[in-house]
């Protein structure tokens, strides 16, 4: 769908790059005179823009910080934040959701709609960025050998790497599954074990990590967590709003904690992996 | 006045970054720094959101006591919603980030006035 | 609890599992079909659930999960909702039928897969954003919608879509950071997520007199912020281009459908959060209504100005949303219900020019400048028809759905004495600027016939899509009334 006039232009033939407008500029010939005309008029506009922009800030700051002054104040009990859903969330949550983490209960039951919203959005941005970046024709290869440059595994780096690696991914693993009853859960435990796999691929190089962690993996691991999540959390809707009894929510805080740390190291490691190469 | 504003030193902190990110977003012409200036905006609703989970004197919210004494943790909701936030920020900024390298990868450049310059002389 | 009750939660979910899938299918048409099915199973589903609840005349709480308000996620059902989210997924399947030519020209094989998430994911936004009963959903779902759309704006991968992707992109970011920001300063006074509960807090907030600034900063953030995404007034530059650059079906799913899920969600804001007595004590309706105004002036003019067909009718959508601010902003019942009446004859017509324009063009060999498509209607000659139902629509000709919208504007402005004036005096001056773009456009493409470029085949799919959108244009202009009643009652049981 592109013109060849482009094409022309991304190779260079055609002069519509910075340089040669420069050049124009100084040959002060009366039909580049318009341009240069042009060229102020675009930067009145964009003083104008500027200025009003920084009106605008400042307004925003002098009405927002006078209004917010009458805000409840920081740290009080008296807060209206402070309310029955908070005292039911604490008081109630061990019983009804089995989690000790109240954050965790928190996220993935009683408000697990948003979470689920929020892990769709991960699953969107790396649907985006495999849009922009997957180099599926010479276009984007080409244009990628400008700007992507992988990095060497130099001898302190993979040293190091070498000796962080494992007690990375145990460290992950150990705040992954224990994200119900202590600090963590999915999203931390994902991403550290993300974070692994990168510092994985960056050691031994990401030949070394296409041995296992291939795209028909990547793909496996991203359906299959957030496929458990949609059909539990719709099981589980379907159950809560028609009244009718079962035990789900006892244990759907650690089945979707562990569905969201696939997730989410499955992202990590696709981000950077798309980044680099292109490609998994 | 003085304790008002000691008092609510988070919010008006948060209100400050908050325009700062706003301002610069719509200010920069560099397109990694307006990427930039989104997540200090998104870091200062956070902080906004954070303060107003906070009550002085209880500890976190993970349950040590099965939830029998409900004053001894501050208010969970807040920590659950800047998680969200955080993730979606994130998302955003890889999503703008792939397409910033995808501008420099055909136009060369990443300044937003030279780049429009480059989209007016094309026709487009 | 009736079956149908759980449709609207079955329609959310049917899109967002099936978008999760369709990223890793490999076959572009599979994914292709799998979308269309999937929108017009949303649409019988949304139809079934507005024939029961339109018949019990409730509005009705979901709870997502066990635990009800104030503790759990909830969306909210009514005769508003149902009505609306049936024509958008009429309109959203209409629309990937009319592109489809375009859609597997413009989009690599490989990822047309990746294509179809967005797709579906804009429609589950969509649906969210119409149903939902809470102020962070709101949220997470504003995000998906603006992730999505950029997608779609991408998805035809060139230089220009990349730059009003990337434009479209930072625009919306500033509306949702701001969406984030009310959304907490409100979760700060009154202390709660659901709308239901957060109106009781306003509302007691609004009698004893407290936090009146906070309480106006918050609306008034809200407002700009889905005015920023909805291409209101002074925040519509980015517009033209995101929509005037993509391919057809995002094109007209953009601005038939995006723009107004922002639109639904201001109007749950405005009705269910804050009421609308509160909105008219704080005068946030008047700016809306002063912007909306602007808005309708403006687009039109600079739609007169744009020679590319595409531009000028997503400047024209600027024109149009224009009317549908200007019917919040009367902030009354009968407003409100006229701006729905609006959302759904433009999402119609809309869809149906773009989709028009994209056949046309493919006669010329994607030259879309007006001057190329001059006498081009005699080579597609449906696509000339549909254009011209479209743009006969858009001026306000009798039997035509955007007729019917100006005449509820009309009527809804009799009860205001200061706004009646100006809102008759911008609509008469409206409608003679629509007619002067859109009539020289139709006159072009039905002047002297030219050979065509490229000929071009029957398209069945296009040619399904062009009678049912017209057949939807003049079911909405001829059976008005049934229509208004619904979305009259659903306004009122917000």
């Amino acid at each position: 769908m592109i013109d060849k006039s482009f094409l022309r232009w991304l190779d260079g033939e055609e002069g519509y790059g910075l340089n040669t407008e420069l050049k124009d500029n100084k040959v002060n010939s009366p039909a580049k005179k318009s341009k240069a005309d042009e060229k102020e008029q675009l930067s009145r506009f964009n003083k104008i823009y500027g200025g009003l922009a920084v009106a605008i800030s400042v307004l925003m700051v002098v009405i927002l910080c006078v209004s917010i002054i009458t805000f409840p104040t920081y740290g009080s009990v008296s807060n209206p934040a402070n309310n029955e859903v908070v005292e039911r969330y604490v008081g109630s949550a061990h019983d009804e959701t089995g989690a000790e983490n109240v954050i965790a209960g928190m996220i993935l039951n009683y408000r697990g709609f948003d979470t689920f919203g929020e892990s769709c959005v991960l699953f969107l941005a790396v649907c985006c960025v495999m849009q922009l970046l997957w180099a599926t024709d010479d276009k984007i290869k080409a244009e990628g050998e400008k700007s992507k440059r992988e990095a060497k595994p130099d001898l302190i780096l993979s040293t190091c790497g070498k000796l962080i690696v494992p007690f990375v991914l145990v460290f992950g693993i150990c705040i992954l599954f224990n994200g119900h009853i202590s600090p963590g859960g999915g999203f931390s435990g994902g991403s550290v074990l993300g974070a692994s796999v990168i510092l994985f691929a960056v050691t031994y190089g990401s030949k070394a990590t296409g041995r296992f962690f291939t795209k028909r993996v990547f793909n496996i691991i991203r359906i299959s967590g957030l496929m458990i999540y949609a059909i539990m959390f719709g099981v589980y809707i379907y159950q809560g709003a028609n009244g009718i009894q079962s035990d789900l929510a006892h244990y759907i805080v650690l089945v979707i904690d562990l569905a969201v740390g696939l997730v989410v190291m499955s992202t990590m490691y696709g981000f950077y992996s798309f980044y680099t190469k292109g490609d998994l | 006045m003085l304790e008002l504003i000691v008092d609510n030193r988070y919010t008006l902190t948060a209100v400050i970054l908050f325009v700062v990110g706003l301002g610069n977003m719509m200010l920069h012409p560099n397109l990694i720094k307006k990427v930039v200036a989104f997540n200090i905006m998104d870091a200062a609703t956070f902080l906004l959101l954070a303060s107003r989970g906070f009550i002085e004197g209880r500890t976190a919210a993970i349950l040590t006591d099965g939830g029998a004494n409900v004053a001894l943790y501050v208010n969970p909701i807040p920590a659950g919603l800047v998680l969200t936030g955080i993730v979606v920020s994130v998302s955003v900024s890889a999503f703008s980030l792939a397409l910033i390298q995808r501008i420099y990868g055909s136009y060369g450049t990443i300044d937003m006035n030279e780049l429009l310059e480059i989209m007016k002389k094309k026709g487009e | 609890m009736p079956l149908s009750y759980n449709f609207p939660f079955i329609c959310i979910f049917l899109c967002m599992v099936s978008a999760i899938l369709l990223s890793v299918v490999r076959g572009a048409k599979l994914s292709y079909y799998v979308t269309l099915a999937v929108a017009i199973a949303c649409t019988v589903l949304s139809v079934i659930f507005l024939f029961d609840i339109v018949r019990d005349d409730v509005s009705f709480a979901f709870t997502m999960g066990k635990f009800p308000a104030p503790f759990g996620n909830e969306i909210a059902g009514g005769p508003l909702q149902a009505m609306m989210c049936s024509v958008f997924c009429g309109v959203m399947a209409m629309a990937l039928l009319g592109g489809k030519k375009e859609l597997f020209e413009d989009v690599d094989e490989k990822k047309m897969g990746l294509a179809c998430v967005m797709f579906n994911m804009v429609l589950a936004s969509i649906l969210v954003l119409s149903y939902t009963n809470d102020a962070f959903t709101s949220y997470v779902f504003i995000e998906i919608s603006t992730i999505a759309a950029c997608a779609l704006v991408m998805i035809k991968d060139s230089g220009p879509t990349l730059m009003a992707t990337i434009r479209y992109l930072f625009m919306s970011l500033l509306g949702s950071g701001m969406f984030l920001f009310s959304v907490i300063l409100l979760y700060g006074i009154t202390g709660h997520l659901l709308m239901p509960q957060i109106s009781e807090k306003v509302a007691e907030l609004m009698a004893m007199g407290d936090q009146r600034m906070l309480l106006a900063l918050c609306l008034g953030m809200m407002a700009a912020s889905l005015g920023v995404k909805a291409a209101m007034f002074p925040f519509h530059r980015w517009l033209p281009d995101a929509h005037g650059t993509a391919t057809t079906t995002s094109s007209a799913v953009l601005s038939g459908l995006v723009l107004k899920g922002y639109c639904m969600l201001m109007i749950l804001f405005f009705c269910r959060v804050f009421t609308l007595e509160t909105v008219r004590e704080f005068h946030i309706n008047d700016v809306v209504f002063v912007l909306g105004l602007a808005g309708m002036i403006v687009g039109s003019v600079c739609a007169m100005r744009e020679t590319h067909a595409k531009r000028m009718l997503a400047y024209s959508s600027v024109a149009q949303l224009g009317y549908v601010f200007m019917g919040i902003g009367l902030g009354t019942v009968a407003g409100i219900a006229a701006a729905c009446f609006q959302m759904l004859a433009h999402a119609c017509t809309k869809s149906l020019l773009f989709v028009s324009v994209g056949r046309l063009s493919s006669t010329t060999g994607h030259d879309k400048q007006l001057a190329a498509l001059r006498g081009s209607a005699w080579n597609a000659p449906l696509a000339g028809v549909g254009f011209a139902v479209g743009a006969l629509s858009m001026v306000g000709i009798p039997l035509f759905g955007g007729f019917a919208a100006k005449v509820f504007f009309a009527s809804a402005s009799i009860a205001d004495a200061e706004k009646i004036v100006l809102t008759l005096a911008v609509l008469a001056v409206s409608s003679i600027l629509n007619a002067l773009y859109y009539i020289p456009a139709l006159i072009g493409i039905w002047s002297h016939k030219r050979p065509a470029v490229h000929e071009a085949e029957w398209d069945v799919a296009c040619a399904i899509a062009i009678t049912v959108l017209c057949l939807g244009i003049f079911a909405l202009g001829i059976g008005f009334s049934p229509v208004m009643d619904i979305l009259v009652r659903g306004v009122e049981l917000l």
